[in-house]
């Protein structure tokens, strides 16, 4: 499980985060919602510590994440995608699949140069894990597609794809429908939805997109100007008045 | 729903076999060479600097090509190799030519180590001044330590040896080289296509997701520098066997821009590409030695005018070559199915 | 004491130098985004324009030089307008080779031309040397300096107060922008790559008489500029002056209390001991990174 308390975070005079609660339960999807600037990406940024917050705690089963360097992270179960799409751009998608099973290899320099069995079987389990999630999300046919060469949404994919690579129990996904064609859309929430079940992590997600985000989570969080205005099941979400006033009302 | 139709690109076996038969070519003919050439000492020397040249110009290339990073000194780090290498060999004479080479690639090793460190820190302009203060201290370090050195007279580099066999004639030279850098190569290679060498390209393209995905960005880019190193000083050490001497004025700055020129004119991040722009730029410097004056301009010129038509090096021409015909080909495709519409 | 500024008196003369180099330099950068590395050979060139007038042409040396200042600005603007649009985009390892390809280029047809026997350049201002109880400074070196603040603090001006220097400023702060609010924006940088190499050429013509005049004279200038450039945060104009003061007043005590045998390398552990503490320069700001 994941806990986030009081939280805050402010960049100059601007307080992006202004003390911030909530939990992630394991096994389940949660999705953490709110306007533009509303300081989604920003809590992001200090789960995968890019941002040192001001205040707060952020303990993920019994680790103190704030504690660790972002290295580090992956190594503790949480794993990323990007926005603006971070990809290796110049690699083949399975390579930038592969990157994301490499923390767990344990071969160094040495025996990788020399192709030790340790190398080759660490390279045999990263390509299956790449496959298994490739497969998942049907980019199979993009294998060998140089990750700069494609569209918006396929590059939304493999990024998601990396980081579920990396193995994570918590996932952290960074608006990935956006760009996506309405039809893209659809098929990527049963997806999202499948990902606590196929791959045993939680999910913490983060959208514009309110069909999206309240059929695939079964709790929300409502941001407002780094504040949390509202949480629940989708349900009583959808239908909280300050919810409808800051954000859905805008619809 | 599976997202639009997404066509791959066919022909990778093909490219496959291709690269494999271009493997075996350069190979048979590294091997043919002095059994044709043998007796124009002259041309086995020019073989073997291309060999010593390209295996730097792909060190180099680590650097600049799978990194990302800059260097401007790629020539001290040559000049350490090259250096160390005949010190130890004048020091034990006797020395099993693998344990000279060995020395020579640790020492250096441990000069890109040193230079890898405020990479955390430093890139762009800034990272290429500190590889330039590099490339030009070296030499004038060298110049200055006479105690190891013998100063501006430099130090004569005694034949290599295994065992009682002593690797002094030209083409001995050449196959020494040739074995060498094939293995180079090869080690080279094989680093690439696994974690190590992901991760050196994952830093390339975006810190802050490599971070995301577990790398270890600053420990990463000491990395980078000490196997860049590392090949540079095996390439060092046999620089100076091709020479038989190392002396300051061997390693002045223009060499540092010369192997830079080699990778970017090559193509960055392919090792065919640098093999072929450190043959090309040798071959353009020595072929023009007859015409006092006119290297500079051949060796300018050709940079240019590769970099003006083929922005992405020579490496780049088989792909520029195919996405031509691929787009000749669609547009084919349309006028086809046009006409067949017409006669409807 | 005396003698350390009798080396301050003695260094400032190449101080000023690197300073003008860099300045030109830095000009080019600002508003194309481009390290020409060739920044070097086209002064070179322009010098042995210089040369030319006053020995083939047997023209005064300052016609001569009105000559060879107009050449460095047709010489600046002709590599903008062959270089610039393969250039602009391109990263700074391919900024560099291809600018170095251009840099062995014009050496060599200089070479060709006019050959690599060291020339003889008159210096602006002979005569002995001002000073005297054991301070001297040369009274070319004067000129040197004069020169130097004079140009810095008239670009200074000009960026800050002209309408040119706003253009300028607005293409050098965003291109895209510029343009959309319709800067001319390639007439401002055409303008810079032409002053930019001018500017550099100032700084050879004043060099040759020290060092004289060879198609390569300037390479090692060249070196100590840009790692002034960058010294000063490689943008910053005030930045690349003191930037070249400092090389060359370092570079000359180095050698004056240490050693001239390792003067080349203790200024590069000065820059990059400085480069570490301060990763952007004396005058650079940092990029504030932000995703």
């Amino acid at each position: 499980m994941l806990e986030v308390r009081g939280l805050k975070l402010a960049f100059g005079g601007v307080q992006a985060i202004d003390g911030l609660d909530f939990t992630v339960p394991d096994g389940t999807v949660t999705a953490l919602i709110g306007a533009n600037g509303a300081g989604k990406t920003s809590v992001l940024n200090v789960l995968s510590r890019f941002y040192q917050p001001q205040a707060g705690t952020v303990v993920y089963n019994g680790t103190d994440l704030l504690r660790l360097r972002a290295h580090k992270l992956v190594h503790a179960g949480v794993g990323r995608s990007f926005q603006n799409v971070a990809l290796f751009q110049e690699l083949p998608v399975l390579d930038n699949l592969l990157v994301g099973a490499d923390h767990l290899g344990r071969t160094g320099l040495l025996r990788n140069t020399l192709r030790t069995p340790g190398a080759r079987r660490h390279e045999r389990r990263a390509r299956e894990r790449a496959e298994r999630v490739m497969e998942f999300l049907e980019i199979t046919d993009l294998r060998h597609r140089r990750a700069g060469d494609l569209s918006f949404g396929d590059r939304k994919l493999v990024d998601m794809g990396r980081a579920l690579t990396s193995g994570p129990s918590l996932l952290l996904l960074d608006e990935p429908a956006s760009g996506m064609a309405e039809s893209q859309r659809d098929w990527l929430g049963q997806v999202i939805r499948r990902i606590p079940d196929e791959f045993g992590a939680s999910v913490l997600l983060i959208d514009h997109d309110m069909g999206l985000v309240l059929g695939v989570s079964a709790s929300v969080v409502v941001m407002d100007f780094g504040r949390k205005i509202a949480e629940g099941d989708p349900d009583a979400v959808r239908r909280d008045e300050r919810v409808i006033a800051a954000y859905l009302g805008e619809d | 729903m599976s997202p639009a139709s997404r066509t791959v690109p066919g022909g990778r076996a093909a490219a496959r076999i291709a690269q494999w038969a271009m493997v075996g070519a350069v190979v048979v003919i590294g091997v043919l060479f002095p059994q044709v050439y043998g007796q124009d000492f002259y041309a086995v020397t020019i073989a073997t600097e291309c060999i010593v040249y390209a295996l730097i110009t792909i060190s180099l290339n680590l650097l600049v090509g799978y990194g990302g990073q800059i260097s401007l000194g790629q020539a001290g780090l040559v000049a350490i190799g090259g250096y160390a290498g005949a010190y130890i060999l004048e020091k034990v004479p006797s020395l099993p030519f693998p344990v000279e080479l060995a020395f020579a690639a640790v020492l250096t090793t441990i000069a890109g180590l040193i230079l890898g460190l405020p990479t955390g820190r430093l890139r762009g302009h800034y990272l290429a001044v500190v590889t330039l203060g590099l490339g030009v201290a070296i030499p004038q370090i060298a110049l200055n330590l006479t105690s190891i050195t013998n100063g501006r007279t430099g130090l004569i580099v005694n034949p290599a040896s295994i065992g009682s066999l002593a690797l002094a004639s030209p083409v001995a030279i050449y196959y020494m080289c040739f074995v060498v850098t094939c293995l180079s190569v090869i080690a080279i290679h094989s680093l690439l296509k696994t974690r190590t060498g992901r991760a050196f390209m994952a830093v390339r393209d975006s810190e802050q997701a490599a971070a995301a995905m577990g790398i270890n960005v600053q420990r990463t880019k000491i990395t980078l520098f000490a196997v860049s190193a590392f090949f540079a000083g095996i390439g060092g050490d046999l620089f100076g066997h091709l020479q038989n001497l190392v002396a300051p004025g061997a390693f002045p700055f223009s060499l540092s821009l010369f192997f830079l020129a080699a990778v970017i004119v090559g193509g960055s991040a392919s090792l065919p590409g640098s093999v072929i722009g450190a043959i090309l730029l040798v071959l353009a410097d020595t072929q023009t030695t007859s015409l006092p004056g006119f290297e500079p301009v051949v060796v300018g010129g050709v940079v240019v005018l590769v970099l003006l038509i083929i922005p992405g090096g020579l490496a780049a021409v088989p792909a520029t070559l195919m996405r031509l015909r691929s787009r000749q080909g669609r547009r084919r495709a349309r006028t086809g199915s046009l006409a067949s519409g017409a006669g409807d | 004491m005396q003698t350390f500024a009798q080396y301050l008196l003695g260094s400032v003369g190449f101080g000023g130098i690197y300073a003008l180099a860099a300045l030109g330099l830095v000009l080019i950068f600002k508003t194309s985004g481009v390290v020409n590395f060739a920044f070097g050979a086209l002064a070179s060139l322009s010098t042995m324009i210089l040369w030319a007038g006053i020995h083939r042409l047997h023209v005064s040396v300052g016609i001569a030089w009105v000559i060879a200042v107009v050449a460095a600005l047709i010489i600046g603007g002709l590599c903008e307008v062959l270089l610039l649009e393969r250039l602009r985009r391109a990263p700074i390892t391919i900024q560099i080779v291809l600018t170095l390809g251009l840099l062995l280029l014009i050496e060599g047809i200089s070479g060709l031309v006019w050959g690599y026997t060291p020339k003889g350049i008159p210096l602006v201002i002979g005569g002995k040397s001002i000073g005297g109880n054991g301070f001297f400074i040369a009274r070319d070196d004067i000129f040197i300096v004069a020169l130097t603040l004079v140009v810095a603090l008239v670009m200074t001006v000009v960026f800050q107060r002209s309408r040119i220097g706003l253009g300028m400023r607005a293409v050098a702060a965003d291109r895209e922008t510029a343009a959309l609010m319709g800067v001319p924006v390639r007439r401002y940088v055409l303008a810079s790559w032409s002053i930019g190499v001018m500017i550099t050429s100032l700084s050879a013509f004043l060099v040759a008489p020290k060092v004289s005049l060879s198609p390569t004279m300037m390479e090692d200038i060249a070196v100590f500029a840009f790692a002034a450039a960058v010294l000063g945060g490689f943008g910053s104009l005030v930045g690349a002056v003191v930037g070249g003061f400092v090389v060359g007043i370092a570079a000359n005590l180095i050698a004056g209390y240490l050693s001239t045998n390792y003067q080349l390398t203790l200024v590069f552990v000065l820059i990059v001991v400085v480069l570490y503490l301060r990763p952007n320069g004396l005058f650079g700001r940092a990029a504030v990174a932000r995703q």
